[in-house]
């Protein structure tokens, strides 16, 4: 049968739309809401620094320079919160990191007091770990933190240069991150997550690169490379920050000095990114942490403007 | 019992009294050496003033105390580690971060290396760390400079103790450094020159004059309080009138190696390679002999 060059018209028409479509499709995100401001009172921050969100979708927030937790609904409400500067069970001396298990127990990195403490949902103390030193289960600054499927706890122990794994009672379990075991000296590493397949994901913040290394600290993977202002291409980073993980796998970044969160696929290989202030500029308002909700949003925290980003993903064209 | 002999307990009596206060109030206890102590603003600063003289006197057998006057706020620049810096450009070369420029890091962070690398320096000297915590008046935010009395400043609100200029006004500040004073009984302590060549120096040095007075008024026995001779005290017009002239001098050529050693753990600072950094100064500093001039001499008390 003979197609008319109409006919024909219409069916490349067609396919360079669809085609178009596809392309376009990608994932996008949507600021959905924002909240906190600079304050001591309960709902406003100084300088947040990690977020971890639970499986209702709360969201706990290191609100570090008031030295404190503070427990957020989906919708940024605030519902307690817990700690003041000190030395005791249930304070801090700037806090760090923060991460959830799988019985809602929260971890928090106390980077100034060298210690991790466990509380309850409800911020109850239940148990702490660490001090200064280089021997096992010490620390030299603690930042980053996460909790595996098995509730096996991650902590970068920054100026240790290692990673140290401990139990859910915080109990010692191994260390690993040397630079002669991973073949390359991680440098002022911040956070640490855990990725779909169990594997763990360190953003080498001074190496402008993220790391995927097994549980037991062999390397898996190592990408990105320095990138910064207009001409950055996705997948590089200038100092990458906070990483997460979400339901799929995928991989969420902040790349604070580009400003925006890249998402990768778990395979590393960049598959979308947002500028989270709107604008590319040398601005102190940056991307410093990120978590991955059960909803599939994505909450953000800006240390400098004081504030909690929640978005939401699309896949409108 | 008499009168008389009732006045002779009560004195005896209050004289042990006076003497245990005394006592009490020097620090007590057997000093088991004698003690050199450093007073230095910053993190380097110990190696910069007096580094050759402090490993001299702890090789003799001296207690030698390090101290960092501030929290170490500012200054940082992670990019200098070694083989990462040409000296001769002060650009970096084979980047291992591949970032084109020095920045700065965060405020906390700097605090955070800069007292690890100290604490390394001083275990080279074989001194014991103090850290003083008193506030620097700026510090980075992001890559922007944050100074002190600016809204920002003031929102941060960072860790440690009053601005050091601000703590030689009060009292309970000046205490503070008496205290050290009192626990370590130095019979050599060396320090900035007051109102000296930065603002943190020359505080400092103000503020150790203000405890080392204290301390004598007390009867801490402390001994004789060095200055370097830098800033407006080696100033060419400042030398004419003869004062300002170094009245110590020591020897340190045999010590220039740890000097050195724990200088260079001030990477953040020096690139980890101190010889490299200070041999761009021109013209370069002698280094074989550091002088210092004698400000208050207690030693004969």
């Amino acid at each position: 049968m003979k197609k008319s060059p109409v006919f024909r018209l219409i069916f490349a028409a067609s396919v360079l739309l669809v085609c178009t479509w596809t392309l376009n499709a990608q994932q996008n995100y949507v600021l959905l809401k924002q909240w906190g401001e600079f304050g001591d009172k309960p709902g406003q921050m100084k300088y947040p620094t990690m977020i971890a969100v639970d499986k209702s979708s709360n969201a706990y927030v290191v609100d570090q320079h008031n030295q404190r937790i503070q427990k957020f609904d989906s919708e940024g409400n605030f519902i307690l919160m817990w700690g003041k500067l000190g030395t005791e069970p249930g304070e801090f001396t700037y806090p760090y990191g923060i991460a959830i298990d799988s019985k809602g127990n929260v971890y928090v990195v106390d980077m100034n007091n060298n210690r991790v403490q466990k509380f309850s949902p409800k911020g109850d103390y239940i148990a702490s770990t660490g001090s200064y030193g280089t021997e096992d289960g010490k620390f030299k600054y603690p930042y980053g933190i996460a909790v595996d499927e098995k509730d096996i706890v991650y902590v970068i122990d920054a100026f240790n240069y290692r990673i140290q794994k401990f139990s859910s009672d915080l109990k010692f379990l191994s260390k690993w991150g040397s630079e002669e075991s991973i073949g390359f000296k991680a440098y002022m590493p911040h956070e640490i997550a855990i990725a779909k397949d169990g594997n763990v994901i360190l953003s080498d913040r001074q190496n402008h690169r993220i790391s995927i290394f097994t549980k037991d600290g062999a390397l898996v993977k190592r990408f990105g490379d320095y990138g910064e202002g207009k001409e950055t291409k996705v997948g590089q980073f200038s100092e990458p920050h906070g990483v997460a993980v979400n339901s799929k796998g995928d991989i969420y970044v902040c790349d604070r000095y580009n400003f925006r969160i890249q998402v990768l696929n778990s395979n590393g290989e960049p598959q979308t990114q947002w500028l989270t202030s709107g604008v590319l500029d040398d601005s102190k308002q940056f991307p410093i942490a990120v978590a991955a909700g059960p909803d599939g949003c994505v909450y953000v925290v800006d240390h400098y403007a004081h504030c909690i980003q929640k978005y939401k993903p699309t896949n409108t064209p | 019992m008499n009168t008389t002999r009732l006045m002779r307990l009560f004195l005896y009596a209050l004289v042990l009294t006076l003497l245990s206060v005394n006592f009490i109030i020097a620090g007590g206890g057997d000093k088991p050496r004698k003690c050199i102590l450093v007073f230095g603003a910053h993190a380097d600063d110990v190696e910069g003033m007096a580094g050759g003289t402090l490993a001299k006197y702890i090789a003799e057998g001296y207690q030698g105390i390090y101290v960092c006057v501030t929290n170490n706020l500012a200054g940082n620049q992670i990019e200098k580690v070694p083989g990462n810096w040409d000296f001769g450009s002060g650009k970096l070369t084979a980047a291992i971060t591949l970032s084109p420029k020095m920045y700065q890091v965060d405020a906390l962070e700097t605090m955070q290396i800069q007292r690890e690398e100290a604490l390394q320096a001083a275990k080279v000297f074989g001194a014991e760390p103090v850290f003083l915590d008193f506030c620097e008046p700026e510090f980075w935010m992001g890559r922007k400079l944050i100074v002190y009395g600016s809204e920002e400043f003031i929102k941060f609100d960072p860790p440690g103790r009053k601005q050091i200029s601000l703590a030689t006004r009060y009292s309970e500040d000046v205490n503070f450094v008496v205290a050290l004073l009192r626990k370590y009984q130095p019979e050599i302590t060396i320090m900035h020159t007051p109102g000296g060549e930065k603002l943190d120096h020359g505080e400092s040095g103000y503020m150790m004059y203000l405890a080392f007075k204290r301390a004598i008024s007390q009867g801490i026995p402390v001994g004789k309080l060095w200055t370097v001779s830098r800033g407006w005290l080696a100033d060419s017009v400042a030398q004419q009138s003869g004062r300002g002239k170094p009245d110590v001098r020591i020897d340190v050529r045999n010590h220039l190696k740890t000097e050195f050693a724990a200088w260079s753990k001030h990477i953040s600072q020096n690139g980890g390679e101190i010889e490299k950094h200070i041999g761009l100064r021109r013209p370069a500093r002698d280094r074989s002999f550091e002088e210092f001039i004698t400000i208050l001499d207690n030693s004969k008390q």
